[in-house]
């Protein structure tokens, strides 16, 4: 094709008939670069900088307040109970869509998705009415002296729920465009089911599941809606980071609130970052997986 | 250590709709089979049964002695390869062909100077040595099978089973790779079973040719009988050139029109079938031949090509006829079959073989 087109260009001048002039091309990227400084790269500065804006001294003593440490210790462990069950589930829930056929299989698919279409905060209202004191089984849970609602449980529940869909969305495609075949190549040299879904399953998925895993992480340590109905805003018990933010903003300690934000803008970041390296890591071993 | 294998009365139904019905087959050890068919006559279904990829609705599969029911793909030991080659892409090419020998359990794995040892030695067979280190993206299609093919015979099956092994390669690898996996096949003396959609794959690289139609099979016979001797009017149409027409069958004799073309069981009457191929007919001029017009002349290769119309026939036939040709259309001609089949109601009831020619 390139051929082709230095050849015989039928433009003025010797340019890919897909390419804009110079003029549209210089619009169109300083278009899209303002627009990403005034909705995303300025948010984030402001964050940073209304954070300082007292001074380190100030910054760092909202972060040493013991409230803020407790919603820095609980957000990392609802992260740390969420993102493993919801990268097994995901991934389970993916095989079976991608492998079998069975009935309601489209069903499933539609309820995996049912976590991004309904608000986060039916979500966490739904937990409410299920394990709340006046919910469907309040009454057995007060007397097993179990609590869900306004306390841990409740929280992981909720934000389960809302990242589910990442890891299986990530994976159920990619699994169906691969196929089974390398799976069966691997029993018919003798491979055990075990050892196939080590050495050939995850290797081959292994990209989709990161990505998955990634953003369920992001979303998991930055849920607000689910959360905000279940947790019950107890400083230092139930508020996440999120949930302390907002906390701190309606107490108009506006230099708190932002130092709290710059922790989950840093765990965002780091997120990023993780992933930009694995990709520039093993960039070479993908660019070998497309052409492959 | 390579099987014969025999399958008797094997079914299989997706759904509702039967893949395969009854099949009898017996492949004796060190034997190279085709199996060819069209599109979705069950060929690929009857493999993967044999590899234990899939289970038989009905039916036994015998590897040996060795009563297949109940065997999983593990333990059947067995070579596939898959027509996308399946290789693993994130392993090297020594590691993809070494994969079997190290995902043995510990009691029968070689050690790892073994499996070197054996990739070595697989790699010279495959004519891939200096490529071990390579990624299956870096490697052409017909490389890519090679690796394939020696990741399944290193595990040593009792059986090499292949889909389609080289449909997705260009026509210049595959005529070379078909002479190749003959050769390996003549050294190693697996017992082979290959798929193929492709007629001329499947009469130059077999031993004996299974033609599958609709799930049954057709005819199981060596290259030479299936060419010359299709046993139903399905291998005439689907194997090579075939002609048609229709004739009567009337006291003992095959008619068409008022010339009697061959003789019949007296048992058979009324409308049949006669099937021969372009190159089992040719010009005649003594009485008695069957007559007709030549309608139409086409160069074909190193050949001519005569269209015939001949009398009392509904339809053209088409004979092979030199080169030199000196006749021009509208000439009337002579024709003498020298080999041909008569079927009524599917059923062969009469035949000519070449052999009562050449005496």
């Amino acid at each position: 094709m390139a051929d082709i087109a230095t050849r015989a260009p039928t433009q003025s001048r010797d340019r890919d008939a897909t390419a804009e002039s110079p003029a549209i091309r210089a619009a169109m990227i300083g278009a899209a670069v303002a627009i990403l400084s005034l909705f995303l790269f300025l948010p984030l500065a402001t964050v940073f900088i209304e954070a300082f804006g007292k001074g380190i001294d100030a910054y760092l003593a909202t972060l040493s307040d013991s409230n803020t440490l407790s919603a820095i210790r609980l957000t990392l462990l609802v992260a740390a109970i969420c993102v493993p069950v919801n990268t097994v589930c995901g991934a389970a829930a993916a095989w079976a869509i991608a492998r079998f056929d069975f009935v309601g299989k489209s069903l499933l698919t539609t309820l995996i998705d049912l976590p991004f279409s309904v608000s986060p905060v039916i979500a966490g209202l739904v937990y409410v009415l299920l394990f709340g004191a006046r919910g469907l089984f309040g009454p057995f849970l007060q007397a097993h002296d179990i609590e869900i609602i306004f306390a841990v449980p409740g929280i992981v529940l909720a934000t389960t729920f809302v990242t589910f869909p990442f890891v299986a969305r990530e994976l159920i495609p990619l699994m169906q465009q691969q196929g089974s075949y390398d799976e069966q190549a691997a029993l018919t040299l003798g491979a055990s089911p075990f050892r196939m879904f080590w050495t050939v399953t995850l290797p081959n998925i292994k990209w989709g599941l990161l990505y998955g895993v990634l953003l369920c992480n992001a979303r998991a340590m930055g849920e607000f809606g689910a959360v905000a109905v279940v947790s019950g805003h107890i400083r230092g018990f139930t508020n996440t980071l999120p949930l302390h933010v907002d906390a701190l903003y309606n107490d108009y300690d506006m230099t708190g609130a932002f130092a709290v934000a710059s922790i989950l803008a840093l765990l965002a970041l780091l997120t990023l970052g993780v992933k930009t390296l694995l990709e520039w890591r093993f960039a070479g071993e993908l660019a070998l997986r497309r052409r492959h | 250590m390579t099987m014969d294998i025999h399958i008797r009365g094997v079914t299989k139904t997706f759904g509702a709709s039967p893949a395969l019905h009854g099949v009898d087959l017996d492949i004796q050890s060190g034997e190279l089979i085709g199996l060819l068919g069209p599109s979705g006559s069950g060929k690929t279904t009857l493999l993967r049964i044999l590899a234990g990829l899939e289970t038989p609705t009905g039916g036994d599969i015998r590897f040996g002695e060795q009563d297949m029911a109940g065997q999983s793909v593990q333990e059947r030991r067995v070579g596939f390869v898959f027509q996308s080659y399946a290789l693993f892409r994130h392993m090297s090419v020594a590691q993809n062909i070494g994969y079997g020998l190290r995902v043995r359990p510990r009691a029968t794995r070689p050690s790892a100077s073994e499996i070197s040892r054996r990739v070595e030695e697989l790699l010279g067979l495959v004519q891939l040595k200096g490529f071990e280190s390579r990624f299956p993206g870096q490697l052409s299609g017909g490389q890519r099978q090679r690796v394939a093919l020696a990741r399944a015979l290193a595990v040593e099956p009792r059986v090499l089973l292949l889909d389609e092994p080289f449909g997705a390669l260009d026509a210049q690898v595959r005529k070379d790779l078909r002479r190749w996996l003959r050769e390996i096949h003549d050294r190693t003396g697996h017992t082979t079973v290959f798929v193929t959609h492709d007629q001329d794959e499947a009469l130059e690289m077999s031993d004996r040719v299974a033609v599958l139609n609709r799930g049954a099979l057709e005819q199981v016979a060596t290259p030479d009988e299936i060419y010359d001797n299709p046993a139903t009017p399905f291998i005439y149409g689907f194997i090579g050139d075939a002609n048609r027409i229709d004739v009567s069958l009337r006291n003992g004799q095959v008619g068409l029109g008022d010339t009697v073309l061959a003789r019949a069981p007296a048992s058979a009457e009324g409308k049949a079938e006669l099937f021969f191929r372009p190159e089992h007919a040719a010009l005649d001029e003594a009485p008695g031949a069957t007559r007709g017009t030549l309608v139409a002349l086409r160069r074909t290769g190193a050949k001519r090509r005569g269209e015939i119309k001949l009398d009392g026939a509904a339809n053209t036939i088409e004979i092979d006829l030199p080169a030199t040709t000196t006749l021009t259309l509208g000439d009337r001609v002579g024709v003498r079959l020298d080999r041909f089949s008569v079927f009524s109601e599917g059923r062969r009831v009469s035949a000519l073989a070449l052999a009562t020619r050449a005496a």
